[in-house]
């Protein structure tokens, strides 16, 4: 009798702590295609590169064929390439477009050239009970982008804390990876390589990377 | 940052409550025993927030092979040894939906934190009444696995000091009842604890069916510039658990017992239930 309970607590052990796999779900998400680099105003005579970036139902950035054209060819014109000339005074639109969606900005053509904007900022909010606060700001630098947590960041304590650029607000599928949460409090910087990356994701989320839990949003105000 | 970060060892304190259903304010009688060995196990997909939230989590895994034994030095002074001389923690791995890989999973084997109490029996009347000193030694595995976020153990050396009672009821002590107090001192600057515990079984031919509320209340005294390696997971723990267990007395020095526990009202813990088997054999 001993010998039969022993082997059964045995082999109970045995299947009871293997290692399993958990299955994360596919979330099916909207179609998204943003233009991410944009002049407000275009001089008259210069040219511009138009970029945008498409999200596909998974999340995630997808390469595909973008449609570039403008509302009057006669005061802006587009290559396929995406770089624009200003050609006449007046206001129109740059217009990007798939096979299924489409996006836009209102161009003016005048006497100076005015790049969009060059920085982003937001605030920090705690998610599942855990606190999260401070001010961010999304800049670009030459031929990267700079993430910089304010002094007033602060996060609560956990195990490994990632942050993430996600246009989701409660996961981070699709999104980037930007590495460790380097500090817990205080003022730190992230550097982003792609400059693509400026206008394509609505927040910043902390995530607690091995159990998969959101600790806290950004959520960019522009 | 430091990046050795740990999994709550909170569930570990379900075995508390599941094992000690030889104690009480009971003491042993001089150079007699109660030995147990035991099987305890938890898997959890979600988590108590440090709100008392429940949130889903990667799987997470902790196994324990144990021996529990009580033996009478005194007629009063009893020794109490819970030694878990395996214990492995585990963390699922992560795959999508179509089999891609998205984090590797990984687990750690050791032994774990290991209880040795000295009991002194006060009164043993119609009411039993004992005071113990209970050290938690950290010889367990405090940052396993290839992160770091794997433990066996929570690195700190605690000390409880508790007083607990029981009392036999009906004929024969066919009932019983019986409770826990204790202050737990937690070192390396983990807030204290209050424990206490109440619990109550019943005796019907080879059967004995207990259950026991256990509950921990953290004092939150850790100091504010206390940077616990393990974040959430180990410091300011809260939670009260209720443990049905079913004893089997096979003969009359030995038997085999089962049971559960589960959590509510917690925090920082995991929010799954426990399951706890074992032999036991009284000398």
């Amino acid at each position: 009798m001993y010998k039969k309970l022993l082997i059964f607590l045995f082999f109970a052990l045995l299947l009871y702590s293997c290692i399993g796999t958990d299955i994360v779900e596919d979330e099916v998400f909207p179609e998204n295609l943003q233009i991410t680099s944009a002049a407000s105003s275009l001089k008259v005579g210069e040219s511009f590169q138009f970029r945008a970036i498409y999200f596909g139902t998974s999340g995630k950035m997808e390469d595909v064929n973008l449609t570039w054209r403008t509302a009057n060819p006669n005061i802006l014109s587009i290559a396929q390439s995406g770089i624009a000339t200003a050609l006449d005074t007046g206001t129109t639109y740059v217009i990007v477009s798939t096979a299924s969606i489409s996006d836009s900005v209102t161009v003016t053509t005048g006497a100076a050239t005015v790049v969009s904007e060059t920085e982003r900022r937001g605030t920090f909010a705690g998610l599942n009970s855990y606190d999260v606060e401070g001010d961010f700001i999304l800049e670009q630098k030459g031929s990267s982008l700079e993430l910089t947590f304010s002094g007033n960041f602060s996060a609560t304590q956990g195990p490994g804390l990632h942050v993430y650029l996600t246009n989701n607000n409660n996961s981070v599928s699709g999104g980037v990876d930007l590495g460790e949460l380097k500090a817990n409090s205080g003022a730190q910087t992230y550097e982003i390589e792609d400059t693509e990356l400026f206008n394509a994701y609505s927040y910043i989320m902390i995530y607690c990377q091995p159990f998969g839990v959101p600790f806290g949003l950004g959520t960019f105000d522009n | 940052m430091n990046t050795v970060y740990k999994i709550s060892f909170a569930f570990i304190l379900f075995i508390m409550g599941l094992q000690a259903h030889a104690g009480g304010g009971w003491p042993q009688p001089k150079n007699s025993g109660y030995f147990k060995l035991g099987q305890y196990g938890i898997i959890a997909d979600n988590y108590f927030t440090p709100a008392g939230d429940i949130v889903d989590i990667t799987t997470t895994g902790y196994y324990s092979t144990y021996l529990y034994g009580e033996y009478g030095l005194t007629d009063r002074l009893t020794a109490v040894v819970y030694f878990p001389f395996f214990s492995r923690s585990t963390l699922n791995q992560l795959e999508d939906s179509e089999g891609n890989l998205i984090q590797e999973g990984e687990s750690v084997n050791s032994l774990g934190d290991t209880d040795i109490s000295l009991k002194y029996n006060l009164i043993n009347k119609s009411v039993a009444v004992s005071v113990a000193l209970t050290l938690g030694l950290p010889i367990g595995n405090a940052s396993g696995g290839t992160s770091g976020l794997l433990q066996t153990g929570d690195g700190e050396f605690n000390q409880m000091l508790s007083v607990e009672a029981g009392k036999s009821l009906g004929s024969e002590g066919k009932y019983y009842v019986s409770g826990m107090l204790g202050f737990n001192n937690r070192t390396e600057g983990f807030s204290d604890e209050f424990r206490y515990s109440l619990e109550g079984g019943a005796h019907f031919g080879k059967w004995w069916s207990i259950l026991r509320m256990y509950g921990i209340k953290s004092l939150k005294n850790s100091s504010e510039s206390f940077q616990p390696n393990n974040g959430i997971f180990s410091n300011d723990i809260e939670y009260v658990s209720v443990s049905p267990e079913v004893v089997y007395e096979a003969k009359e020095n030995w038997g085999v017992s089962m049971g559960a526990g589960f959590a509510f009202n917690a925090k920082r813990v995991l929010a799954a239930p426990a399951f706890t088997a074992g032999i036991y054999l009284k000398i």
